[in-house]
């Protein structure tokens, strides 16, 4: 028999993803959940894939995971066979392919994905969900949090934004998150993508 | 018993282009003939240096097309075993990987053996350095150093003769001693040599002309002065 799912991956994982002037900045929580209890506090959510792509999950561990590692290597298996990296563009469509297809199968993957990433185009950050939709965007949200800091983002989010810019955008939705969301988090990561690729940003 | 079509496949590698491996401290070296290429036809680097994955690189002798199969079906293992248990191919496993594929196709009905015999070098996860050739018959060996291709045997005596842990001692030494090997049996000059270097969790490196030029010219003039110490003195 097969493990009860639902047809909605969990919207509880924050994700947020913002285009600045020349990078992608990425935050996530870091707390994953089993049933009333934090189980991890420490999980990075957000995948590097060929060190010079991000990619944020959201919805269960397993899908998600699982996803990720096929992803990663189907990615690297692309760069021995052809010698250079897929680009951000099709890096994109390559997983929205993926998970179109696994949707009209029996064994769809339950996960939400936030895509950010520089190449010669500049910065681009993707929008995809588990059905097999994407979207361009400049600032990205998934789960619910999307109820809560769209607004804010619309408010604040301009073309060219500067790092600091951009980390202080973030820092406010999570602020809005801390305060109005009823499921309690912790630590956040952020991580930022740019020419030089991808890094870990300490003390944003 | 003879299987005739593997001992036909060797031949095959027999007649290709001339590959070396050497295996020194701390580096594997491959270096490979580079055919030279009619004037029309666009010259292009890296075409029998093949890197599987980055720990791992691999050499041939004998058809390109075969070799390409070999090397494809070899990536996608490489991948495919870092998704299954997390870590990186071991140069045993990779060989023993493609060896048995060669195997298979001296086995079944409807195929033929494949026509290229590899050099499979790099550093397993735990920092050792491995040499490993395969050959059309699905026979896989471990050496320090070895040749395949062309006037192989003339290669391997030389390195027979002149290989010792003295002698590959350092980086350069390997190098070295690998093109020395090459140019036994090719024609001398550094546009007829290909060398790829594995260092421990290093990139594979592609040896610039510029270096290699200087490889050459070094090589020549050591081998001008053992025959002036030849010659009768007077």
């Amino acid at each position: 028999n097969e493990p009860e799912r639902s047809n909605v991956p969990n919207m509880t994982d924050i994700t947020f993803g913002v285009v600045g002037k020349d990078y992608v900045l990425m935050a996530s929580d870091t707390t994953i959940a089993r049933s009333i209890f934090k189980m991890k506090n420490n999980q990075n959510k957000i995948r590097t894939l060929d060190n010079h792509i991000l990619m944020a999950w959201n919805g269960p561990v397993a899908d998600s995971i699982n996803f990720s590692d096929y992803i990663e290597r189907n990615l690297e298996l692309y760069r021995f066979r052809n010698h250079s990296s897929l680009s951000v563009h099709a890096g994109a469509y390559y997983i929205r392919n993926e998970l179109a297809t696994a949707i009209r199968s029996r064994s769809p993957y339950q996960v939400n994905i936030l895509l950010g990433g520089v190449d010669k185009n500049g910065p681009a950050l993707y929008f995809m969900d588990y059905l097999g939709s994407i979207m361009k965007v400049n600032t990205g949200i998934q789960g619910y949090a999307q109820h809560m800091t769209y607004s804010l983002m619309d408010k604040q989010w301009h073309e060219d934004m500067s790092l600091e810019e951009g980390i202080a955008l973030i820092k406010d939705c999570i602020a809005e998150m801390k305060k109005r969301f009823l499921i309690s988090f912790d630590d956040t990561t952020f991580q930022i993508v740019d020419k030089d690729g991808v890094r870990v940003l300490d003390n944003p | 018993g003879h299987l005739f079509q593997v001992e036909y496949a060797q031949e095959a590698v027999k007649k290709g282009s001339t590959a070396v491996g050497v295996k020194g401290n701390g580096v594997v070296v491959l270096a490979v003939e580079k055919k030279s290429v009619p004037k029309l036809q666009e010259e292009r680097t890296v075409r029998k240096i093949c890197l599987l994955d980055d720990h791992v690189v691999m050499a041939f002798a004998g058809l390109t097309a075969d070799a390409r199969i070999l090397v494809n079906r070899a990536r996608v293992e490489c991948q495919s075993h870092k998704l299954t248990v997390e870590d990186p191919v071991t140069l045993e496993y990779i060989t023993r990987f493609i060896a048995s594929l060669k195997q298979k196709y001296t086995q079944s009905n409807g195929r033929r053996p494949f026509g290229a015999s590899c050099l499979i070098a790099g550093f397993d996860p735990d920092s050792t350095p491995h040499l490993y050739v395969t050959d059309p018959s699905g026979t896989y060996t471990e050496w320090l150093a070895n040749a395949t291709g062309r006037s192989a045997k003339t290669v391997r005596e030389f390195l027979e003769k002149q290989y010792s842990t003295d002698s590959v001692a350092t980086l350069d030494l390997c190098v070295k001693l690998a093109v020395r090997a090459l140019l036994e049996v090719v024609q001398s000059g550094a546009k007829n040599v290909e060398v790829a270097i594995m260092e421990d969790k290093k990139s594979m490196r592609i040896l610039d002309i510029e270096s290699l030029e200087k490889i050459v010219s070094e090589i020549e003039k050591e081998k001008e002065e053992e025959a002036e110490k030849k010659k009768p003195k007077k």
